[in-house]
């Protein structure tokens, strides 16, 4: 065994659980669980991969709920920041796809006011 | 009175609908707002003023006045010539004693003026001193607008939205169009801001438009808020155009308040846009072509215009307003009296700089114009159209007219000329001191219909230049904004460790310890603990804080760091330490386990880890050593398995060899728990044998579940704060932050062995000399009760009938069989079985200082 070998989690080992798991079940379609695609080079800047949530969010209101989450320019991502006052970073994944990763003793509360933004965007509906 | 349909009007009249406005239903249309339709409904009186409670009609249909403020379902200081007519809404009157057309407080206006002058509460309600309360409580009774209820939740849902864009325009007018549509054409991005009054459609090509929407202020950066309904943009812009316009002027006279005495945009906008006949007879005074406007569509609307006064071609001496109960009767110019409803005036154009002088631009005074308009603009900030003072025609009407009954220059405050008069004569000469002794400018229409009147008069009065007066400051907001909208969403960051929901579904009272939420207990905390001494139990440790410390130099590092030695801590052993500030506080206290030569596993009270990161990196910030810390407090979950049968459990989930020879007190070994990878390093916080196994956040529950489901034969329990708090007090462990605060030390918290003087430095050396040549003032001891009674934390230690120290920690040991806990003493109280006095309620109880733990003093059960 390694070093620093209690640092690493490994997503397809049977014992691995999602932060997000109980917190997305029941989220609007337009939000994801990642955490289980962690990059450790992409998300280095908030630590070890085993010590990051991601969640992923699409269109149609990825990019409003976003704005409402940070005042990251969207423009030029990645880029790390406060997201609902928690320090994350941002990446897009494509023209309405973003990715926010984040610590994830975070995790709830993060998917907390992702979803309450995302049904305010929307209207009150899960989307 | 209601036109019939007209071209050009903001009705939809196939769709009606009701309000309320008190009792009263009112009947609208699609395109009403709350003033047009209850104006079609005949309510002409819609507010009392704020200190003389004097009736209030529309005056601006423009959202600048205060003369329109209701409050609209609850919600206070609504400006109903903006606020859309809706079905079913109440809408009641603010600011009154009684009715609005019957308010018990008008008798404030009868009283003599001198008796009310500008500040009088500062000079007529100090005697008697003491009955200030009473006059305070009821100024402020009577003062104000609208209320808020305190009981009432949040009115609604805001939320604060960041945009970014190259080109914000703020005004939808012909200028700020034109604008906005060049910076479109030359492929920038543009949002186009406007109050909804301007602009006449909602959609342009290349452009995006916000409207009703205001911009409140202008700060660095380009940021501009901008609030639209339950929504504030937080806009930072490339480049602002501020196309703001320009804001009527009233003139100053005597009855300018009147009901029935308006200015000629609201006069328009009844007529044209919402198709109202406003008056059987006007009269109009003007001091530009807006009053002629005004004429025109009063004239189109069947009113009577008795006649028309043009400022331009010869100003008369005297206007004065003539009112029955506060509505206009009549208008006397020169002495001849003309009956009338209706009275428009109209003392020109102010352009709207304030925003531009929020963003830096100079504020300078045109005489010709008599008015102020904005020069010197920084850079990225651009005024186009009237606000630049483009298109302005000269206006120029004298300050103020005299005569019998009150002139208003501030309707917000109820500001008069004579007020205005009397604070220069008590030698207020600056505009700005006036404006704080008087409050002109300061109410609702943030001077907007009252700035340049007030410098105007000041400069007639006392002969100075309007140009060397001034103007006051500019600031935000510059249009009225909900609390709840610059507030937003309320975010409450909360940290939950990887194992949080299982101590959910076990019943676990949850509290917070700084950004954490942590177990209490699981209900039976006296059990909990006993599980602990007599069996195992298992808390989440997951929220100490984890720093990797490495590199070539980090020993040296945390020799330098800490008070106590690391550098010749073994590869595989942990020893305790406390990190002293460089005044030699104790900051943060944790383990540290050498895990190679170059690598060390540094743990933190829960809520330090960020404060001993940044520590760590401002002192290496001047050290320049070669070596590394990074925060691995998320990615490593931590559960202490604790108690006699511990080792028992432990031989059954891991690999690792655990008999007391090869595993003894303060080792830490890599190996396998509960088939995941871990650093499981032994130590003990509780007093029994303890094992901390650290591992990788994701596996938390399925490590979890494997402590408990493999414990459970030997009466393992979960358990919470409070249960650790009682274990670590029988073992007079301390706490940082409850045991020790911002003046505590090591050697008087009782630690002196972590403090290795004859090292060559370490951050907070020089203060704990000064503390081991000076003597100790007070020390940290434990104390037991003489009977069960449990002292309050922070309860005073008594000394000759004075507070000389304060009980720290207390609580009921089963295991010690009485009340037992932590105190701060004088130091010549510190003696091993000295009776001190704690104060309990309002008795003083005996307690015996104990200086070695309460619970296994010699810890052979620890070490075991």
């Amino acid at each position: 065994m390694s070093e620093l070998e209690f640092l690493v989690a490994d997503p397809s080992h049977p014992a691995w659980r999602s932060p997000l798991g109980r917190a997305l079940r029941d989220a609007p379609s337009g939000v994801r669980d990642v955490t289980a695609q962690a990059d450790a080079d992409t998300v280095r800047p908030l630590g070890p991969a085993a010590g990051v949530a991601g969640i992923e969010l699409h269109a149609p209101f990825a990019d409003t709920v976003l704005r409402r989450l940070t005042d990251l320019d969207l423009d030029r991502l990645p880029a790390l920041g406060p997201v609902a006052h928690v320090r994350a970073l941002v990446t897009r994944e494509g023209d309405d796809r973003f990715r926010i990763w984040f610590p994830q003793e975070y995790a709830d509360y993060v998917a907390e006011v992702v979803i309450d933004t995302w049904k305010g965007v929307a209207g009150g509906s899960a989307g | 009175m209601r036109l019939s349909a007209r071209e050009g009007e903001r009705l939809d009249r196939g769709r009606e609908l009701s309000f309320w406005f008190g009792a009263q239903e009112v009947r609208a249309f699609q395109g009403d707002t709350i003033a047009s339709a209850l104006y079609a409904a005949g309510r002409r009186v819609f507010s009392r003023s704020f200190k003389y409670h004097r009736p209030r009609g529309l005056l601006c249909c423009s959202g600048w006045c205060p003369n329109c403020l209701m409050r609209v379902d609850g919600v206070p200081n609504i400006r109903a010539c903006l606020e859309p007519a809706q079905e079913g809404m109440r809408v009641e009157p603010q600011n009154v004693l009684g009715s609005l057309d019957l308010d018990l407080m008008e008798v404030v206006d009868k009283l003599p003026s001198s008796l009310l002058p500008v500040g009088f509460y500062y000079r007529t309600m100090i005697r008697p001193r003491r009955a200030w309360p009473y006059y305070e409580r009821f100024l402020r009774h009577a003062a104000g607008l609208g209320r808020l209820d305190e009981h009432a939740g949040r009115a609604g849902r805001f939320d604060v939205e960041h945009r970014r864009v190259d080109v914000l325009v703020v005004g939808g007018g012909e200028a700020g169009l034109e604008a906005a549509r060049r910076q479109a054409a030359e492929g920038r991005s543009v949002l186009l801001v406007d109050d909804g009054l301007s602009l006449a459609r909602r959609e342009e090509p290349g452009i995006e438009v916000l409207a009703p929407a205001t911009a409140i202020g202008v700060y660095e950066g380009g940021l501009v808020p901008v609030a639209t309904g339950n929504v504030l943009y937080r806009v930072r812009a490339g480049r602002v155009v501020v196309a703001a316009g320009a804001i009527e002027q009233p003139l100053v006279f005597p009855g300018n308040d009147l009901v029935g005495v308006v200015l000629p945009r609201a006069v328009c906008r009844l007529v044209r846009e919402w198709s109202i006949k406003p008056a059987e007879r006007a009269v109009i005074v003007t001091a530009d072509d807006r009053g002629l406007d005004a004429a025109q569509a009063l004239r189109d609307a069947g009113t009577e215009v008795a006649q028309v006064v043009d400022l331009r071609t010869g100003a008369p001496q005297r206007i004065e307003a003539r009112g029955k109960r506060g509505r206009l009767a009549a208008v006397e110019i020169d002495g001849q009296r003309i009956a009338c409803d209706l009275l428009v005036m109209s003392g020109g154009l102010q352009p709207a700089y304030s925003l531009l002088a929020q963003a830096g631009a100079r504020v300078e005074y045109d005489a010709g114009g008599a008015v102020f308009v904005p020069k010197d603009l920084p850079p990225a900030v651009e005024a186009v159209g009237t606000v630049a003072g483009e298109g302005l025609a000269q206006a120029s009407p004298p300050p103020a007219y005299r005569g019998q009954g009150k002139s208003f220059v501030c309707l917000c405050e109820d500001v008069t000329t004579k007020d205005i008069e009397r604070a220069i004569a008590e030698g207020f000469d600056s505009i700005e001191l006036a404006k704080r002794y008087t409050t002109v400018t300061m109410g609702p229409c943030q001077g907007r219909l009252c700035h340049r009147a007030a410098v105007r008069l000041y400069a007639e009065k006392t002969g100075v230049d309007p140009a060397a007066i001034g103007t006051t400051t500019a600031r935000p907001p510059w249009a009225p904004v909900p609390l709840g909208l610059l507030a937003g969403r309320p975010h409450e960051p909360a940290k939950r460790t990887s194992i949080h929901h299982r101590h959910k579904e076990l019943g676990a009272t949850m509290m917070w310890t700084g950004p954490w939420r942590r177990p209490h207990s699981y209900g039976d905390p006296e059990g909990e603990v006993r599980a602990v001494h007599q069996a195992v139990g298992v808390i989440d440790v997951s929220t100490l804080g984890k720093l990797l410390v490495s590199g070539p130099d980090a020993a040296s590092f945390l020799e330098r760091l800490y008070p106590n030695r690391f550098a010749d801590l073994k590869v595989g052993r942990i020893r305790y330490g406390v990190l002293s500030t460089d005044g030699g506080r104790i900051m943060d206290d944790g383990t540290v386990a050498r895990l190679t030569d170059d690598i060390f596993y540094v743990t933190t009270t829960s809520t330090g880890a960020a404060g001993v990161l940044e520590w760590m990196g401002w002192w290496n910030a001047i050290w320049k050593m070669e070596v590394a810390v990074e925060d691995v407090t998320g990615a490593v979950a931590a559960v202490n398995v604790a108690g006699p049968r511990a080792r028992e459990l432990m031989s059954r989930i891991t690999d690792l060899d655990v008999s007391p020879q090869a595993f003894v007190y303060l080792d830490a070994k890599r190996g396998s728990v509960a088939d995941v990878p871990a650093l499981v390093l032994r130590i003990g916080f509780v007093g029994e044998v303890g094992y901390e196994i650290h591992f990788p956040s994701p596996y938390g529950e399925h490590v979890w579940d494997a402590i408990l489901d493999r414990g459970r034969d030997l009466g393992i329990r979960p358990f919470g704060l409070e249960p650790q708090r009682v274990l670590r007090l029988e073992k007079m462990h301390i706490l940082v932050g409850q045991d020790t605060d911002s003046e505590s030390n090591v050697l008087e918290a009782g630690m002196p062995w972590i403090a290795k003087l004859d090292k060559e430095d370490f951050v907070g050396k020089w203060a704990l000399e000064h503390v081991q040549a000076r003597g100790f003032r007070a020390q940290l001891v434990g104390f037991e009760m003489a009977d069960s009674v449990v002292p309050p934390e922070g309860g005073a230690v008594v000394v000759n009938g004075r507070p000389a120290g304060r009980v720290t920690s207390a609580r009921w040991s089963e295991a010690v069989g009485r009340a037992i806990g932590m105190a701060w003493v004088p130091a010549h109280l510190a003696r091993e079985g000295h009776v001190i006095e704690i104060k309990v309620g309002d008795r003083l109880e005996r307690a015996t200082v104990r200086l070695k733990p309460f619970y296994d003093p010699e810890g052979e059960r620890l070490r075991a």
